[in-house]
């Protein structure tokens, strides 16, 4: 097992309360998540991360194994592979781990839309049909349990149009909506996303009680802070994110929220990783000569 | 060995055009008695996270050949580059001149046709260029004379040009601080490479070499001239006469500490095409990228 991976551990806050392992990859900033209820030992992966290297094209999974053995090790069981969006910035691990321990996998239904607009950028009529690359496509409103926790889904769009939160207990797994309070929150300029719609979202989980855990997608750390991290409360959002912070009007937020897109560039994953995620994390169907290819459509951005 | 017909007597003129996205140094080589001029190895530039492709540097390039009322009679590339896309199609259809490239570029297409999974509408006869030169050939530029040497190494169809007391090295030699290029990708060959140096350090020493690349090591300004005594006298990779076994094998051993290229994909698949940008069956611009296939 990879000993450098930083991961920290959320501890359960009763009956209905996950215990929650958090676990970093480094190059994309990505948050990872072990949601566990303690009751049962039955527990689901959220955002777990294939690797991929943007030189050579060489995929990974370190991250998705170290999850399974921190499952194996703590005699956890595994009943859930979650995703709360097709990610830009990663491949996804969902039919790797899939495959590994025949899990079933979810993402929102919505995740259909994200692939109409995939297919024109690629030229790939064809291509992603996601009912049969996922087991669940979940709605709004949805619910389903991880042992004896009940997890609802709420629709989350902005940063995509088809993001989902799962809400388990007083846990939010928030992904790209907010990020920790010193980062504010995730562009919403990629196809599909809507600076308005994310603030809808954001209000939609500050809502939620002020000593709810809010989990989130990314982080980087920051100029005053090197180690990352992942946790912060409803309260300490609504008072303290840099972006929202105070009670910033959706207006005011909206504007930021663009100007600050249009200075960015593009992740550099991201031409590679829809192909990949909008198939549930599988490489696209080998060449005659046996080895997958990835499109990357010049001049569409 | 090849007699190279050098003539220290002609000077060209050499603009310099540094681009720093990808520390390339593209050159016009004008005919000081006519308007002719050459150009090698230009650059087009890609924002590669989001597939971008952009032509300020060629743009650059093509307004001062302009602004000189030059002719621009050749457009050569010293070899088919791993870590930057070449331009020369935008700036033929702009200013005319011919393509060329060395002959054995015939392999390299072999290699990378397989690489990128090629179809047959992909020729692997260098048909792209307009012309394949080969070792000692020669080609007018105005009343000036080039003419190649066969270098291979850092690929295998490298040639170093030679015009007049100016020859520009693609990537053989790098500036005496920063050494020789690497010999690790498909075709490349340490030996080899070690040969060709000694090709063209066996040109006359007051001879002008111009670089492909500089990094600017140890903090220095970017540089890209220098001449055969100097690269003699102080390259720390080849020169006060390092052996060819020890060069093999401080080569090699660097060259397994080196990261791919950041733009290797896109730079081959575009370069074997004589700066083309690959089309899907519909005429879409369209790169491809083999998954766990460098």
């Amino acid at each position: 097992m990879p000993t450098d991976i930083y991961s920290k551990t959320s501890a359960s806050r009763g009956p209905g309360s996950p215990t929650v392992v958090g676990f970093h990859e480094p190059d994309t900033g990505s948050c990872q998540y072990i949601c566990i209820d303690d009751a049962t030992g039955k527990c689901a992966l959220i955002d777990v991360v294939q690797q991929f290297d943007p030189k050579s094209f060489g995929t990974r999974f370190d991250h998705a194994q170290w999850a399974l053995d921190y499952i194996a090790d703590h005699g956890l069981t595994l009943e859930w592979i979650l995703d709360t969006h097709p990610h830009a910035d990663h491949f996804i691990a969902a039919a790797w781990l899939k495959d590994k321990t025949g899990v079933q996998t979810a993402i929102g239904e919505k995740v259909r839309d994200i692939a109409v607009l995939w297919r024109d950028y690629y030229n790939l009529p064809d291509a992603f049909p996601i009912d049969p690359h996922f087991d669940h496509l979940f709605a709004e409103g949805d619910t389903f349990r991880i042992g004896d926790l009940e997890v609802s889904v709420m629709l989350s769009p902005g940063h995509t149009l088809g993001s989902i939160t799962y809400v388990v207990g007083d846990a939010v797994f928030a992904h790209d909506t907010l990020m920790q309070p010193d980062a504010g929150s995730s562009r919403a300029d990629f196809p599909g996303g809507s600076a308005s719609e994310l603030y809808d979202s954001i209000m939609r989980i500050l809502d939620r009680p002020d000593d709810h855990r809010i989990f989130v997608g990314h982080d980087y750390g920051t100029k005053t802070r090197d180690l990352p991290s992942w946790e912060s409360t409803v309260g300490e959002q609504k008072t303290q994110n840099i972006h929202l912070g105070g009670g910033v009007s959706k207006a005011d937020f909206v504007a930021l929220r663009e100007g600050r897109d249009a200075t960015l560039a593009l992740p550099n994953r991201m031409l590679a990783a829809l192909q990949v995620n909008l198939r549930d994390g599988r490489m696209p169907d080998p060449e005659p000569d046996g080895h997958s290819y990835l499109k990357m459509p010049v001049n569409k951005f | 060995m090849t007699q190279y017909p050098v003539n220290m007597d002609i000077t060209p003129v050499v603009e310099a055009f540094f681009d720093p996205a990808t520390n390339t140094i593209s050159y016009i080589v004008k005919d000081p008695t006519s308007d002719a001029c050459a150009i090698i190895d230009s650059v087009m530039d890609i924002d590669y996270a989001a597939g971008r492709i952009t032509y300020d540097h060629a743009d650059a390039m093509i307004a001062r050949v302009q602004q000189m009322g030059c002719r621009l009679e050749w457009i050569i590339e010293t070899h088919v580059h791993a870590d930057h896309l070449s331009a020369a199609p935008y700036i033929q259809e702009r200013l005319g001149g011919k393509i060329g490239i060395g002959s054995k570029i015939m392999v390299v297409q072999d290699t990378f046709g397989k690489v990128f999974n090629e179809g047959t509408e992909f020729q692997r006869d260098g048909s792209q260029f307009d012309a394949l030169f080969d070792d000692g050939d020669t080609y007018q530029i105005g009343n000036m004379q080039g003419f190649s040497i066969y270098t291979p190494g850092h690929t295998p169809a490298c040639m170093v040009h030679v015009i007049g007391n100016a020859a520009f090295v693609g990537d053989t030699l790098f500036m005496p601080d920063g050494g020789s290029a690497r010999c690790d990708f498909p075709g490349g060959s340490a030996e080899d490479l070690y040969d060709s140096i000694m090709k063209v350090l066996a040109l006359p020493d007051a001879m002008r070499l111009f670089m492909c690349h500089d990094y600017g090591p140890n903090g220095r300004d970017i540089q890209w001239e220098t001449t055969v005594g100097e690269e003699k006298e102080h390259n720390i990779h080849v020169g006060r006469g390092r052996t060819k076994a020890d060069f093999i094998t401080f080569r090699t051993e660097r060259d397994a500490q080196l990261d791919m290229p950041r733009l290797i994909i896109p730079s081959l698949q575009v370069n074997m095409r004589a700066g083309a940008v690959p089309t899907d069956s519909d005429g879409n611009p369209m790169l491809k990228v083999p998954i766990n296939g460098l």
